[in-house]
């Protein structure tokens, strides 16, 4: 029988009064699911070193997936890799401080101890004593209802009048400037705080920051900025309004960790934020905020969801996402008034790129617009940036709940400045903002015969023209349909053959044992009007061929030109590009195929009886 | 069997084209084993269908019917054509579109 492992003894009780004790070995002797909302369930373990019990334990969530897996059974032995605590105030029982476990080790499953350790006593001494004797709030005046009656965060005005400040004002000033004990700062999670209790200080991240926006209505006017915030445990939307938004504009930082305390706590309105809290919080001006250099382990970093640029144009309006990518260009500042309330708005559109070769617009707005300098061509992230749509291009906003790094130090960013100053940005294929024109997806484009096409002169100069044919590849050139590419992910320069086994990328200046096959298919469409030849990249002819381009190579070099036959006689909506490229001296008409799709005949059949009616006159009867 | 002229039409003209060769799509109704089956056409006109034998096998929602008509709603068939089943269904809205442009328009066919 295996070894059981050893409980560290003890440390319970160090730990519980904030001493840091590295890796400690307890025994779960329990579990219990606290549900949360939309299946973020936490669980709060039992926990013994064989001295002490400890039931204020709680897992991150992102462990609870070995809970499920039933590695966390009863009597399993744990180390506690990393960990730390927080304090929760319990109404009239007072402060407790809670161990949440960030990550352990599975030393021996429960099977094999098979029974409680020692006699184990729940731990009885508090940390903080005087946290006992503070009065409640009268729970009349803090019933959920009286909060939720003020619907929109921008009418509400934070008044000292709160039920809360009333009663708890006197006893908060120990803790509004967080003190420290043991090392460790006495801090709340987040996730506990509600309108019930006014004595925490959370120590948060700052996510997002708006900027200072002014509002006006019949209770008066003023200016407000809003925060999201979070922390291990959960997240909140903070909202300064007037002198407070004054104050702490310039302090609070994107990114930063920061104690704060005495904040007003109210009912979210879901329909300005999307954060999963059931609260959100007011700067008063008793609001204490300070910035928090010291360890900041338990406090997550921020978490990008990044979307490759080309993927936008397939992303539905109103969606929120993270984008990184290079400010290729910067536009002019742009001033205009707007429709309904006279207000001046300014604002810049910048254009970012990234290794999917594709474009984006970000359109930024007030101080952003005016303060933003794009000569240097950063990298801009922007967290929670709004898809919009215009015209079947798609672009995307620094709205209501984005926010924006500039240069962030992050391995993407200091990947796609590597990038983008090695020549990265000269490649960009296709602009997912461009109106009723390319990016892929579903955008529309006029639809158009070869004919039409060429008696509008499209794809007469260097700016491009896309449009729409139902057309049929009835011819396909075999040779140069491939070539060989680096084979690192991110390059797809043609490689040198060094004709000794050795393939050199001029572009990451290395030579490679192998490469990958790219596609670059020539062929001929037709469609009842007349023929064009037009180039598909990579993803067009592996759509085409329904192989990946490294199938299509090998085939190619083991049949030769049938390889490709199997393309032949089939139609499809091409969606071209037509563009003047200057070979030379010599510029010629170029048609690239943006994207093809099957073709779907009743919206075809639209296309064709609307031109039908308007060359008859008939309309539908 | 000799090629006939016939005139893609729909419900609304059968009267116009009392005793002429025509072809109407149809979507069938109910039982097509008799020798009278019920159908609809593109512009939802009930019609009846005179079959000079059974229609066999299992036909397919909708038919051409080629054959002459033999009344405001009724049809004597020669040949019904089947479709093969397919994943995009049939576009009746357009089809009785186009029928009605070809019937309304001069020279329909005139090229150049
Ligand atoms: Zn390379």
């Amino acid at each position: 029988m295996a070894r059981i492992a050893t409980l560290t003894t003890g440390c319970m009780e160090s730990i519980l009064s904030g001493v840091d004790i590295d890796k400690p070995v307890v025994q779960i002797l329990g579990s219990k699911k606290i549900p949360g909302p939309e299946g973020t369930d936490r669980l709060r373990l039992l926990v013994s070193d064989g001295k002490h019990l400890n039931s204020f334990a709680m897992l991150a969530t992102q462990l609870n997936d070995l809970h499920a897996k039933g590695e966390l059974d009863e009597n399993t032995i744990v180390r506690l890799d990393r960990y730390c605590t927080s304090m929760v105030n319990k109404s009239e029982k007072g402060d407790r401080r809670v161990l949440v476990i960030l990550e352990l080790t599975v030393l021996t499953s429960g099977l094999q101890v098979g029974k409680k350790i020692g006699t184990p006593v729940p731990y009885t001494g508090e940390p903080q004593k005087p946290a006992s004797n503070v009065s409640k709030p009268a729970p009349s005046a803090a019933t959920p209802s009286s909060n939720t009656s003020n619907g929109s965060a921008f009418g509400s005005r934070p008044t000292a009048a709160s039920p809360y400040g009333a009663s708890n004002g006197s006893s908060f000033g120990r803790n509004a400037a967080p003190s420290t004990q043991g090392g460790q700062q006495l801090t709340h999670p987040i996730a506990s705080l509600s309108p019930y209790q006014n004595r925490w200080v959370i120590k948060a991240r700052v996510t997002a920051k708006s900027g200072m926006r002014s509002w006006s209505n019949a209770k008066g006017e003023g200016k407000l900025f809003s925060m999201d915030l979070m922390d291990e445990s959960g997240e909140i939307r903070a909202t300064a309004f007037r002198d407070a938004a004054d104050k702490f504009y310039d302090l609070i930082e994107v990114d930063k960790v920061y104690y704060i305390s005495k904040c007003q706590l109210k009912s979210a309105n879901k329909q300005f934020s999307t954060l999963n809290n059931d609260y959100e919080m007011t700067f008063t001006n008793e609001t204490t905020v300070q910035p928090c250099d010291d360890d900041e382990s338990c406090i997550p970093k921020m978490q990008f969801n990044f979307v490759p640029i080309a993927q936008i144009a397939n992303i539905e309006p109103k969606a929120a996402v993270d984008v990184i990518g290079v400010c290729k260009e910067t536009g002019e500042i742009q001033r205009f008034t707007g429709r309904t309330n006279n207000k001046e708005f300014i604002k810049r559109e910048i254009t970012l790129v990234d290794s999917s070769n594709a474009s984006v617009a970000l359109t930024l707005w007030g101080d952003d617009a005016v303060n933003f300098d794009g000569h240097v061509q950063p990298v801009i992230l922007v967290k929670g940036a709004r898809v919009s749509e215009f015209g079947g291009g798609k672009t995307i906003n620094l709205g209501v709940g984005s926010s924006m790094k500039i240069n962030p130090d992050i391995p993407e960013g200091h990947k796609l400045r590597g990038w983008f100053d090695n020549g990265g940005g000269d490649e960009i294929q296709s602009n997912v903002s461009t109106r009723s024109a390319a990016g892929g997806g579903s955008f529309n484009t006029e639809w158009l015969t070869f004919h039409e096409a060429q008696l509008k002169n499209l794809g007469a100069d260097d700016k491009p023209d896309y449009f729409q044919v139902k057309a049929v590849i009835h011819m396909v050139k075999a040779t140069n349909a491939t070539y060989k590419a680096c084979p690192q992910p991110d390059c797809n320069k043609k490689v040198i053959d060094e004709e000794n086994g050795m393939y050199r990328c001029e572009k990451c200046n290395q030579s490679y044992t192998n490469f990958k096959y790219r596609l670059l298919i020539n062929m001929s469409v037709a469609d009842w009007t007349s023929n064009r030849w037009v180039t598909c990249f990579n993803e067009i002819g592996e759509q085409l061929l329904g192989k990946s381009a490294q199938e299509v190579g090998r085939d190619i070099e083991e049949q030769g030109e049938a390889a490709l036959q199997t393309m032949n006689f089939k139609s499809y909506v091409f969606k071209l590009r037509a563009k003047m490229e200057m070979f030379g001296d010599v510029g010629r008409n170029k048609m690239t195929v943006m994207n093809i799709s099957p073709v779907n005949y009743k919206e075809y059949n639209r296309h064709l009886i609307k031109d039908l009616q308007e060359l008859t006159g008939i309309g539908k009867v | 069997m000799s090629f006939e002229p016939r005139s893609i039409i729909n419900g609304k003209l059968l009267r116009e084209f009392m005793g002429k060769n025509v072809s109407v799509m149809v979507k069938i109704e109910g039982d097509y084993t008799g020798q009278i089956i019920k159908a609809k056409t593109t512009d939802q006109v009930p019609v009846r269908i005179s079959l000079s034998e059974p229609i066999g096998g299992n036909p397919t929602d909708w038919v051409e019917v080629i054959g002459v008509v033999s009344g405001a709603d009724m049809l004597r068939a020669k040949e019904v054509i089947m479709f093969e089943e397919s994943n995009q269904e049939f576009d009746s809205e357009s089809h009785n579109m186009l029928v009605n442009i070809m019937n309304n328009t001069r020279d329909f066919y005139a090229t150049g």
